[in-house]
């Protein structure tokens, strides 16, 4: 089999769920679409020297961009207030308030959680894919969890008090 | 933590699509091979370094050294090569041959006369998140080169949040800047649109832009239109034909989508980053001619953005990654040509070039058509330079050895690597 072969089989199988994944990441389906593509450009970059999974080198690769283009796209909170402030009610349905609340978080929290509650990975498998410590991805997540709460009071019960 | 937090992300997550981009594989391949070529100029660098500043260290009468891989009047280089150096913000940098935005959407010119790149700070140039927002319309630069080198122009763009995480884009004004004096000034916007999808210059000297005619918004659904404004006086006129217009007025470069109407844009953008099989030209005559696209170097077509016009036949533009230099359709076919004056572009959002750097053809197909600065003597002029003072001389000794120092270190962290993995 082809490197290239290879390459696009591996596309086919696993592009669907890298998607799902990418979407939670960025909360904006073109970015998702984006940030597969550019994981996937740079898995074919060193595809030959990509010694473990090609799934989790790409997912590595997702997690980290993703924070990348969050910090130079500025998707910053201006002030606390309006970081912390609620999110409008008029959403008719609890998903699309989950939408937005994560849309507000930072890249950062909103990979902590999607890697947590969407792969299920544990806090030890996610400290070691964002390369930070344990500790780092249990704060990080109960304050995720936390703001969620905050902008989304009627999230609660679906977040639940914590972690 | 409750399952439904869990359900609600999946069912959140199954909302996105996933559609196989064919061309992420040859993308990142040929980001590896200009990996491999800028691993590769490094040590060509360092070893040049490491010779070059012996040399020099070394040298008895440096007073005769000459600079001789200046070109006077200037040349387009064959390799656009990284830039270098402090971000330069006094602009009289004098003429340039490129003029590009990399990929942190910082822009760089190339010096005409000795090829090197330089990035520079522009005032109110758009930032990297107006490049984004813009990405899907954007049919050519936003950053323009004059065809003599002298001067550029871009947009004001800056971004505005109209809902929340909803953001557009405004261009209050121009801006050009002349690069004999760093001069910079405002411009006013030409009446057919506000934030061009491509900018470029014509041959008199006016700004000219491709975007959705402004005037027309009151009435109904407006087009795409071209139109000129006279950056010294403000005066604006509109163009017969839409694209980067010939100097005999007679057919102009284009780009597909130029059919589109707003209502088809508020589906999404032109398709500017779709390969074509032909570059597309529209004519003073009203027909569509397409000049083929060498199918053995662009199997898969390309994508093709006009820059400007070396002639009234010859047009310069950005095919793939390369800069090419082709007749247009309209000539007869024992006229065309089609060189690559340019491979390999940096990564980047747009490029412009001086086409008055094109030199006439000659009609010999060996003809250099760019200039390799990498290669010393290659050029005409050679031109004094002072000798250094006595202190440099130990600096550069000093330097050697430390090049020689991170060389000789490299290596056997190289070698202690390729150990441990046999």
């Amino acid at each position: 089999m082809s490197d290239r072969s290879g390459f696009d089989q591996f596309v086919h199988a696993r592009g669907p769920a890298l998607a799902r994944t990418a979407y939670l990441l960025t909360g904006d389906h073109h970015l998702a679409e984006d940030l597969v593509q550019a994981a996937l450009a740079k898995a074919a970059q060193h595809w030959e020297r990509i010694d473990t999974s090609p799934e989790a080198y790409v997912r590595r690769t997702m997690y980290h961009q993703n924070i990348s283009w969050w910090r130079r796209r500025k998707f910053a909170e201006t002030t606390l207030g309006s970081y912390d402030a609620a999110a409008p009610a008029s959403d008719p349905t609890l998903r699309l308030t989950l939408e937005q609340a994560l849309r507000r978080l930072t890249a950062r929290q909103r990979t902590v959680l999607v890697l947590r509650y969407f792969e299920d990975l544990t806090e030890v498998q996610t400290a070691k894919a964002l390369g930070i410590s344990s500790g780092a991805v249990k704060s990080m997540s109960r304050q995720a969890l936390k703001r969620l709460r905050d902008l989304a009071p009627e999230l609660a019960d679906l977040v639940g008090a914590d972690a | 933590m409750s399952t439904d937090f869990r359900e609600e992300l999946h069912a959140l997550a199954d909302t996105q699509t996933f559609t196989p981009d064919p061309s992420a594989w040859d993308r990142g391949r040929r980001a590896r091979r200009h990996t491999r070529i800028v691993r590769g100029a490094a040590a060509v660098v360092a070893v040049a370094a490491i010779a070059g500043a012996s040399a020099l260290a070394l040298q008895p009468d440096r007073e005769a050294r000459t600079a001789d891989t200046e070109v006077p009047g200037g040349a387009i280089p064959s390799v656009i090569p990284e830039p270098g150096g402090d971000v330069l913000t006094d602009l009289a940098v004098g003429r340039a041959s490129v003029a590009y935005v990399d990929s942190d959407a910082q822009p760089v010119l190339v010096d005409a006369s000795t090829g090197e790149a330089h990035r520079v700070e522009l005032p109110d140039f758009p930032d990297a998140d107006s490049f984004d927002d813009y990405a899907d319309s954007r049919s050519g630069s936003w950053f323009a080169l004059s065809p003599d080198g002298t001067r550029l122009a871009y947009p004001t763009v800056s971004r505005m949040e109209r809902d929340p995480g909803e953001f557009s884009i405004m261009t209050s004004w121009y801006r050009t800047v002349d690069l004999a004096t760093g001069e910079s000034e405002l411009v006013d916007l030409p009446a057919c649109g506000p934030t061009p999808w491509a900018m470029t210059w014509t041959p008199d000297d006016q700004i000219s832009i491709v975007g959705i005619n402004r005037d027309a918004f009151e009435p109904e659904d407006p087009g795409v239109v071209s139109c000129t404004v006279d950056p010294s006086t403000g005066d604006t006129s509109s163009q017969p034909l839409v694209g980067v217009m010939a100097p005999g007025a007679g057919i102009s470069a284009t780009f597909p989508g130029t059919d589109l109407r707003l209502v088809d844009l508020q589906k999404g953008g032109p398709p500017v980053d779709e390969p074509v099989d032909a570059v597309p030209f529209v004519t003073s005559s009203g027909s569509d001619l397409g000049r083929g696209i060498p199918d053995d170097h662009y199997p898969d077509g390309s994508v093709v953005r006009p820059i400007g016009w070396a002639d009234d036949s010859l047009l310069v533009a950005e095919v793939g990654d390369d800069v090419v230099l082709l007749t247009s359709p309209d000539r007869s076919e024992s006229e065309w040509v089609w060189r690559t004056l340019v491979e390999d572009l940096p990564e980047g959002l747009g490029t412009s070039i001086a086409v008055d750097l094109v030199p006439d053809l000659d009609g010999s197909p060996e003809q250099q058509l760019t200039h390799d600065f990498s290669s010393p003597g290659a050029a005409g002029a050679e031109t004094s330079s002072p000798a250094l003072p006595v202190w440099s001389e130990a600096l550069l000794a000093v330097l050697a050895l430390v090049i020689i120092a991170v060389v000789v270190g490299a290596l056997r962290l190289l070698s202690r690597g390729i150990r441990r993995r046999t």
